[in-house]
């Protein structure tokens, strides 16, 4: 499915598997797609969100916020919270016996193969749609930005808690064509 | 708190799509849990098969999950 893919796409989904590979035993998601693609600071997702005037910089600290509190964002956390759980209180208690980012699990060794998780995979696929609804023919970093922030998840809370949302980035997509 | 905004807290306590997202990042920390336990069970010289026992699960399916690390 990446022969439609563009050069600096493909960068991001290796990037992607790599980064999940020096983490436990997670297989990639979505919230790795979004590091890989704010880390490429010159990228066309980068320089999308930087239209709308957010600092790519600020994106991964505030993903960097949900990874260390086991992948919960401030969304879910609100979710949780109907249900009588306080996720910051079981992050501090885990820390407490386990130490300081326990919840971000390390690898001792780099895994090689690193399975994509169903969120990973749904927007992989979704960016095809989203390439295809814009009359793009060539999946780009744009369409992988689109796709993660139309797919429910932490990655999507997080562009969303910078009101990045897809219509936002259709438009500004639509305009500079 | 009026009344209207009442009524629209009460139904987002209903809205199935806030119990739904709950759900999923329950399942989320879950996994991040086990894998802290079973490391730790792990450091403290337990065998796959007594974590296996006490998470009610194969000890192919913990090693397969939490091992080679």
């Amino acid at each position: 499915m990446f022969e439609r893919f563009t050069k600096p796409a493909r960068a991001v989904v290796t990037t992607a598997a790599e980064d999940a590979g020096k983490q436990g035993s997670t297989p990639v998601d979505a919230m790795n797609l979004l590091v890989a693609l704010m880390r490429r600071g010159d990228g066309a997702a980068a320089e999308l969100i930087g239209m709308q005037g957010i600092g790519p910089a600020d994106v991964l600290d505030r993903a960097e916020h949900v990874r260390r509190r086991g992948g919960i964002s401030d969304a879910d956390a609100r979710a949780l919270e109907r249900f009588g759980i306080d996720v910051d209180q079981v992050v501090n208690r885990v820390e407490q016996e386990h130490g300081a980012g326990a919840l971000v699990s390390t690898q001792r060794r780099t895994r090689k193969h690193v399975p994509f998780g169903v969120d990973a995979k749904r927007t992989l696929e979704r960016c095809l749609n989203e390439a295809g609804a814009l009359g793009d023919r060539v999946i780009g970093e744009e369409h992988l930005l689109l796709a993660l922030a139309g797919l429910p998840g932490p990655a999507a809370d997080v562009l969303d808690s910078f009101g990045v949302e897809p219509h936002v980035l259709r438009t500004a997509l639509r305009r500079a064509s | 708190m009026t009344e209207a905004t009442e009524l629209a807290a009460q139904a987002g306590d209903r809205d199935p799509r806030v119990g739904l997202r709950g759900v999923a990042a329950l399942r989320r920390l879950l996994e991040q849990l086990e894998a802290v336990q079973v490391r730790s069970a792990r450091v403290h010289g337990w065998s796959w098969q007594e974590i296996a026992d006490e998470l009610s699960i194969s000890r192919q399916a913990v090693h397969k999950k939490h091992g080679r690390r």
